[in-house]
């Protein structure tokens, strides 16, 4: 039985009608038409799916969607503001922190919330901060960079 | 006044903002009208005879709309290998199985529905009547002469043996004053791209087929995807969208490109198929485990003398590109060292478990292993410094090696030179206290195989066409399929340079089998070489039909002309230049039709030739590339865990058409390497995958990887585009050898067995003192 379900995602409201088993990753995917968050797993062990809710870091993958109602949902499309970067995806794209790209979207919105909550990261906090995230391409390096430059 | 503008800089790549964005559109994003999802039904026993497939109940569930089995393709099998003569042309795989299957996941129906969830329900509603066969999971059990046969092709379970014999070993031996000899052994492990694979095709009324693909290979898969369905080529168009990545396994034409066709064709509506990372885990290719018998004759002054090399692959239950993968075991021992002579035996074995490709080093990547560690024990015993003797032996530039290749570029001591002085060998090696040491290992890669195997006449090995806009603008057509590595980018800063504009002046059209001109495909490290190549050759006939319009305008002789900075200028007289755009239009106006150029890339004419396998001697690749890792490691001799410190990592990839990508490639592809030789391992019992998830399977995290120092070496090659080599698989190649020589400086225990675990370290640590 399908339910209306009401979602907050980069600041503007989406009414969709879904079973309440679709996670948010689907939702977000299928139902509101945002493909930006990427299912590399399914399982929450890859952090392809990653969003920002309520100013955390969550694997969209592991949560209902109803779950998230109520809520400010950030992807990975709310980030840019007026036609200009944020200064994390500036970095990835200057720093070349980017490779295949699947995994950037999530590794940007775990940076994102690590910066918000803490503004200076070590690098250790910073690699800390996308542990949850996995990388095949870049070996992480150009993506520490890129963000211990953003926080500079 | 700096040489080049567009090319040797650290530009960001064409994509990354619309990969920083979300814009990017993979294969799995892509929805069309009516899509229908697709799932495949697996098996579920190792080694069977089907009897029966009843699809009746899964038909009947609502919401169901295709349901196909192997009885829905043709009899053209499909694997890497298509156009080598027997008896490397070892195609044995179907898209859905008939008659057998092999392994457990192995492909029996496809069902497309109109929700994941009902096309889920119909696969358990599919009934398989099974006569179970005895199963073999190792080459020792497979390989037993009472053993059944897993192929009936083939005459034992041997997929193939490719052997080779260069020079006279039996005379290299007896002039050795040493025989060293050892026994390694390497594991499975897996690509582990991000991006599951994904396919959405679409079959129209009118009999053509659209596909988009997260593929290496987009050609290929047109190829087998018509063959299998039985329609003409013409009727298939394969688009590769941005990959999330493939490092060799996406070469492969894996079962869900072909059914998602053969659904859709059912259906009649488009269908779309993810693979789930399981499915991943269980059925998709992964890198050969060997078992290795090594032996090395050498002088008592270091000169290596003669190789006498066995390789046991475990290949799995079918071939994939098998015999390429055991020759390149065998050939790519023949550097950076002269082997004075050398003999191969390499041996690939059908079991009943996923099969064995390509993966990132292909073939490079398990001999490399134990090269690099027996010239550590080598220069022990002898009393010669690691570093001396890896020079001493070295290939140079200008020769021409025992198994033919021609070494046009050779930046290995330099390499070699870099990472040691970066890890500070001189004060550190057999020098830092118990529990830390420091290693090196070197090695070589090919740029690019100069084979066709797939096609009997191919038109080129790589072509480019370019379009000119009359705003100045170009827009480059190429068949190379960009996985992340940065491709695009790379052939569109050399197309820039030639055509003296800024990249923002490139646009790139790539991978479009309706559109783009034939290319084999992001493998063997081809891309920079073999597209890249094809690139500048376009651009440079680009240049000379501007030259023709622009020297009538300037009234001027075309070999006096330059191309730079969005004009043509007559050299020595900069006050005489016309813009590129204008020249554009002069064209127009005056030849009325459409400006463009195209360029196509073959291996020059000593590499290459008929795909010998069984000789051994063949110029594999137009060049090679050269690295050495030098690696620091802390070992704990309570827990036997390994820390890596740091990989300086030095990589002569010729000439660096963009040092910001070849840096990423050079971290990027340690990741690999350095998990498969401490953490990764894909393991199965009875012929059931335990590590179907990146919870199980260990690869390595931010918080995991040590600190890599990129170095790049530029020994301007003669071949490749503006002097590029390789500079994607043969960034790996050297890291396993480092982390164990390291090992051995540390604590004293060579591993030969991979992944080097805390157990074997403990183990080894015990045993070493128990000897005492």
């Amino acid at each position: 039985m399908k339910q209306l379900v009401e979602l907050k995602v980069n600041g503007e409201s989406y009414e969709t009608a879904i079973d309440p088993h679709r996670t948010l990753l689907e939702v977000l995917r299928e139902n509101i038409g945002m493909t930006g968050s990427k299912e590399g797993c399914d399982l929450g062990a890859c952090g392809a799916c990653t969003v920002v809710i309520d100013g955390k870091a969550v694997l969209a993958c592991l949560t209902l969607a109803l779950e998230a109602r109520g809520k400010e949902i950030t992807t990975i499309e709310g980030l840019a503001k007026d036609g200009k970067l944020h200064p994390l995806q500036q970095n990835f794209v200057d720093h070349g922190a980017i490779q295949c790209g699947f995994c950037t979207p999530g590794v940007i919105m775990s940076a994102k919330a690590l910066l918000d909550e803490n503004p200076k990261p070590t690098q250790v906090e910073i690699k800390r901060g996308i542990s949850g995230n996995l990388c095949r391409c870049t070996g992480y390096t150009k993506i520490v960079e890129a963000i211990e430059v953003t926080a500079k | 006044m700096e040489k080049y503008s567009v090319i040797g800089k650290r530009l960001p790549r064409l994509d990354s903002v619309a990969k920083v964005t979300g814009d990017a559109k993979y294969a799995g994003d892509f929805f069309l009208p009516g899509m229908l999802h697709g799932k495949i039904l697996r098996s579920t026993v190792p080694h069977a005879k089907i009897l029966n497939i009843d699809t009746s109940r899964a038909e009947k569930l609502p919401g169901v709309r295709a349901v196909a089995t192997g009885k829905d393709i043709s009899d053209i099998p499909h694997g890497f290998i298509r156009a080598a003569p027997a008896p490397f042309f070892l195609r044995d795989k179907f898209s859905l199985a008939k008659e057998k299957v092999r392994f457990i996941g192995d492909e029996i129906a496809a069902v497309a529905a109109v929700d994941e969830d009902t096309a889920m329900e119909a696969l358990d509603l599919i009934k398989v009547d099974y006569e179970e066969l005895p199963a073999y999971f190792s080459p020792q059990e497979s390989m037993a002469l009472d053993a059944v046969r897993i192929h009936d092709h083939a005459e034992s379970n041997v997929s193939v043996v490719i052997s080779f014999h260069l020079g006279n070993i039996e005379q290299g031996f007896a002039e050795s004053d040493f025989v060293f000899e050892d026994n390694y052994s390497t594991q499975y492990i897996l690509a582990s791209y991000i991006e599951p694979h994904a396919a959405v095709a679409d079959f129209s009324q009118s009999g053509n087929v659209t596909l988009w693909l997260s593929t290496q290979t987009p050609f290929y898969d047109r190829t087998n995807i018509a063959e299998t369905l039985g329609i003409p080529e013409s009727k298939v168009r394969v688009i590769k969208p941005p990959v999330g990545g493939g490092f060799g396994a996406k070469t492969e034409t894996h079962t869900l490109f072909t059914a998602s066709a053969v659904l859709s064709r059912k259906a009649g509506r488009p269908v779309k198929i993810i693979y789930s990372r399981e499915e991943e885990f269980t059925s998709t290719a992964h890198r050969h485990g060997v078992t290795v018998n090594h032996k090395i004759g050498v002088k008592k002054d270091g000169t290596i003398k003669a190789v006498d090399s066995k390789f046991f692959a475990d290949g799995g239950a079918y071939n994939s590109h098998s015999a390429i993968s055991m020759f390149i075991m065998g050939t790519l021992q023949n550097g950076p060292y002269n082997m004075g002579s050398f003999k191969y035996e390499g041996i690939r074995v059908y079991t009943n478990k996923p099969f064995a490709g390509g993966v990132r080093g292909h073939g490079a990547i398990q001999p490399r292993f134990v090269i690099e560690t027996m010239m550590d024990s080598i220069s022990e015993k002898l009393d010669i410094d690691p570093i001396e003797i890896r020079k001493m032996n070295a290939v140079k530039a200008g020769q021409t090696t025992i198994s033919k290749f021609k070494i046009r570029s050779c930046g290995h001591t330099e390499a070699l030179d870099k990472a040691v002085e970066e890890i500070g060998w001189k004060d550190k090696w057999r020098k830092l206290p118990d529990g830390k040491g420091v290693g090196l290992a070197s090695m070589f890669f090919a740029s690019g195989a100069a084979f066709s195997f797939f096609y009997d006449n191919p038109p080129s090995f790589s072509g480019v066409k370019i379009n000119a806009e009359t705003d100045g603008n170009f827009t480059l057509f190429t068949g190379t399929s960009d996985i992340g590595q940065g491709s695009e980018t790379t052939l569109a800063q050399i197309a820039a340079e030639e055509l003296g504009v800024g990249l923002n002046k490139i646009s790139v059209i790539a991978s479009d089998t309706a559109t783009t001109p034939l290319d084999m495909g992001s493998y063997s490290s081809r891309v920079t070489v073999f597209g890249g190549g094809a690139a500048k050759i376009a651009a440079y006939n680009m240049k000379m039909k501007l030259f023709d319009i622009a020297a009538d305008m300037l009234e001027a002789n075309k070999d006096d002309l330059e191309a730079k900075n969005e004009r043509i200028y007559v050299k020595g007289t900069p006050e005489k230049s016309v813009s590129i755009a204008d020249t554009v239009i002069g064209y127009y106006n005056k030849m009325k039709e459409h400006l463009t150029s195209s360029g196509d890339y073959n291996p020059p004419a000593d590499v290459g030739g008929e795909m010998r396998l069984d000789l051994g001697e063949v110029n594999i690749s137009p060049t090679f590339s050269f690295g050495t890792h030098a690696t620091e490691v802390d070992v704990d001799k309570e827990t036997g865990e390994v820390k890596v410190q740091k990989i300086a990592a030095a990589h002569d990839c010729g000439f660096a058409i963009n040092p910001m990508a070849v840096e990423g490639q050079i971290e990027g592809s340690i990741q690999m390497t350095f998990g498969q030789a401490l953490l990764e391992d894909y393991r199965m019992e009875k012929g059931w995958s335990i590590t179907n998830s990146f919870i199980d399977y260990k690869m390595a995290t931010s918080e995991d990887m040590p600190y890599i120092k990129p170095i790049i070496v530029e020994s301007i090659d003669s071949e490749g585009p503006f002097g590029a080599k390789e500079a994607s698989e043969g960034t790996n190649v050297a890291t396993i050898p480092s982390i164990a020589n390291a090992i051995y400086d540390a604590v004293g225990i060579r591993m030969k067995d991979l992944p080097i675990t805390p157990e074997k370290i403990l183990r080894a640590l015990e045993k070493k003192e128990g000897g005492k």
